[in-house]
């Protein structure tokens, strides 16, 4: 068998069976993340997140059901009426294909606007960290931006935007009259509604795409050129002894000067997770941003076949729009998992479960068990207040101290702290 | 005897003996700002809100609030000698069931914010117990805690812990 045999074959199985389970995986993300405890998934991010995947997986949808009613199983024999206002006689294909066209159209727009605010939320997030931490008055809380920059009544706006504009701009296209394409079976083919609406469809989307890549494009340039411009300013700053400072700052490794981060400097270690942090973001918007833009040149070939009534060229794009459509549409789960460890944790949490029941043998072992099955333990514990780590402390002998500093760097620093030295003077 | 309603982060209603509130620093400051002592106040009308305390952690602070109820603030008090951390049966009982997971520290938590000495001290001594006599890897796989350390870090700590051992 040739690769022009295989391909139809893989084609039909990835769009009938693959993809629909890709939306089952992809909504099971999006219901943890509704579910999810942590404060992060509360962000205006991932809001947007989920207003964009909903929008994904409805739009995938739309299309499968098209695929299935109007493609493999020939549901509408009746072709001759194509208007969308009934008479008594005629059960009309016209109307659920115009519908359902309506609200793909729909959701692909209101992608590009959702993909666009979760861009703008990684880029703010990014840009106004940096701003803030060129300003020591200033305290820095990555974390937090999100919520001090996208406020709940300004993401409510954003969402019904999102929602709102796609459905005012294609409001007309379930009314027009369809237009279907004859097939060598007599079937024929749903082709969208007539000329000039579709056209003026395609144009909304279009628009959308250059939406898209007019706001995030300059968006990651800008980020690039702040974060070089801050780094220089920080190694200027800094001098040759705090370099070490600046190359943990950026993310990197200087070797030889890691004592630095051995004393007790929260600055520092702060500046460590930013730079991963950053890093991290950087690369969701870049990912992100790529492949919607694949995505964006398909359609805009498509658009401009259409205009110029190019026939091969609508149908090769056509016939190409599985990949840009998968890589535009579950880029976004996949980044999310890649990117966030709480969504890790919170959608891999059963496995890790089912991983830790087979721990416990001995008294020991079954603590070691408990505190795995409790995946959050070790954010409550990095979220206790100094003051009641400093008293536990207090309660322990010298050297119970010196191997509780060696736990992480936060239990190094507070083991050394000054209240605590009567007990390794005195004690133990 | 006067009831005063806490209301938790998940909006659950607690009616709490006044008497038993003395143990609460925090508490006590609202109580005595929002004049709830005064005859004329309807104390009942003036629930107190808890925001950073959920409501099955304030159901345990006040079961334990219950029981050590007219006992004294120990000040500074450390009756610890070397060879242990003493906590009496009935809290060793109470953390217990907690103990290595996130509910104990959630208590640890509501106790420092609730500025209840008495439990923040005997929490954080259950909690020392569960450090005593462990290496720091064993502390962090009980705890669930990850190691930031490189290995040249960790031997710069060693060297500097090195008088202690």
């Amino acid at each position: 068998m040739s690769v022009s045999d295989i391909l139809p074959i893989v084609t039909l199985i990835y769009s009938d069976v693959v993809e629909p389970i890709f939306c089952v995986f992809y909504a099971y993300i999006l219901v943890r993340i509704i579910l999810g405890k942590s404060s992060e998934f509360r962000s205006a991010f991932y809001k947007f997140s989920v207003a964009t995947g909903v929008a994904a997986i409805t739009n995938v949808l739309l299309i499968w059901t098209m695929r299935m009613v109007d493609v493999r199983f020939p549901v509408f024999h009746q072709r001759g009426c194509n208007s969308f206002f009934l008479d008594e006689t005629h059960h009309h294909p016209a109307v659920f294909c115009n519908i359902d066209s309506w609200l793909s159209h729909l959701c692909a727009l209101a992608i590009s606007i959702g993909k666009t605010l979760s861009v703008s939320t990684r880029f703010t997030a990014i840009c106004f960290a940096h701003r803030r931490d060129v300003n020591p008055r200033k305290s820095l809380d990555i974390e937090n931006i999100d919520f001090q920059l996208w406020e709940g009544r300004m993401v409510k706006i954003c969402l019904c935007a999102m929602w709102g504009i796609p459905f005012a701009l294609y409001a007309y296209l379930p009314f027009l009259p369809a237009s279907f394409g004859p097939t060598p079976n007599g079937y024929g083919v749903y082709l969208g509604i007539t000329n000039p609406g579709f056209l003026m469809a395609k144009a909304f989307a279009t628009c959308g795409y250059f939406f898209f890549f007019g706001s995030t494009i300059p968006m990651l340039f800008s980020h690039f050129e702040d974060s070089e411009s801050v780094h220089k300013k920080a190694w200027g700053r800094l001098g040759p002894v705090g370099a070490g400072r600046a190359g943990l700052f950026s993310g990197g490794n200087q070797p030889g000067l890691y004592f630095l981060s051995l004393k007790p400097n929260i600055k520092s270690q702060a500046r460590v997770s930013t730079g991963r942090h950053e890093k991290i973001l950087g690369f969701y918007a870049v990912v992100l941003t790529t492949s919607h833009m694949i995505k964006s040149i398909h359609q805009s070939i498509w658009f401009i076949a259409l205009i110029i009534a190019y026939k091969e060229l609508q149908t090769a794009v056509i016939g190409l729009y599985l990949i840009p459509n998968t890589l535009s549409a579950f880029a976004e789960p996949v980044l999310l998992l890649v990117t966030s460890k709480k969504l890790r944790d919170e959608v891999f949490s059963c496995m890790s479960q089912g991983r830790s029941t087979t721990v416990s043998m001995t008294a020991q072992s079954s603590a070691v068990g408990r505190s795995r099955r409790d995946t959050s333990l070790a954010v409550y514990m990095s979220h206790l207040p100094d003051l009641c780590l400093i008293e536990i402390c207090s309660h322990l002998l010298r050297s119970d101290l010196c191997y509780l500093g060696k736990t992480n760097r936060r239990m190094h620093s507070l083991t050394n702290d000054r209240s605590l030295h009567r007990i390794k003077w005195k004690r133990g | 005897m006067v009831l005063i309603t806490l209301v938790s982060s998940d909006e659950q209603n607690f009616p709490v003996e006044r008497e038993l509130l003395k143990q609460s620093g925090t508490i006590e400051t609202l109580i005595v700002n929002m004049n709830l002592d005064d005859e004329d106040t309807d104390a009942a009308a003036m629930p107190i809100p808890l925001p950073n305390v959920k409501g099955d952690v304030l159901e345990k602070v006040i079961q334990w609030m219950e029981h050590h109820k007219g006992d004294p603030v120990k000040e500074g008090d450390n009756e610890d000698n070397n060879a242990e951390i003493v906590v009496p049966q009935w809290d060793d009982d109470f953390f217990k069931p907690a103990m290595y997971g996130s509910k104990h520290l959630e208590l640890t938590v509501a106790a420092s914010y609730l500025d209840i000495k008495n439990l923040l001290t005997l929490s954080c001594k259950a909690i020392s117990n569960t450090f005593k006599g462990k290496t720091g890897p064993q502390i962090r796989e009980e705890w669930g805690v990850p190691n930031e350390f490189t290995p040249e870090e960790e031997e710069a700590i060693r060297k500097e812990n090195e008088w202690s051992e």
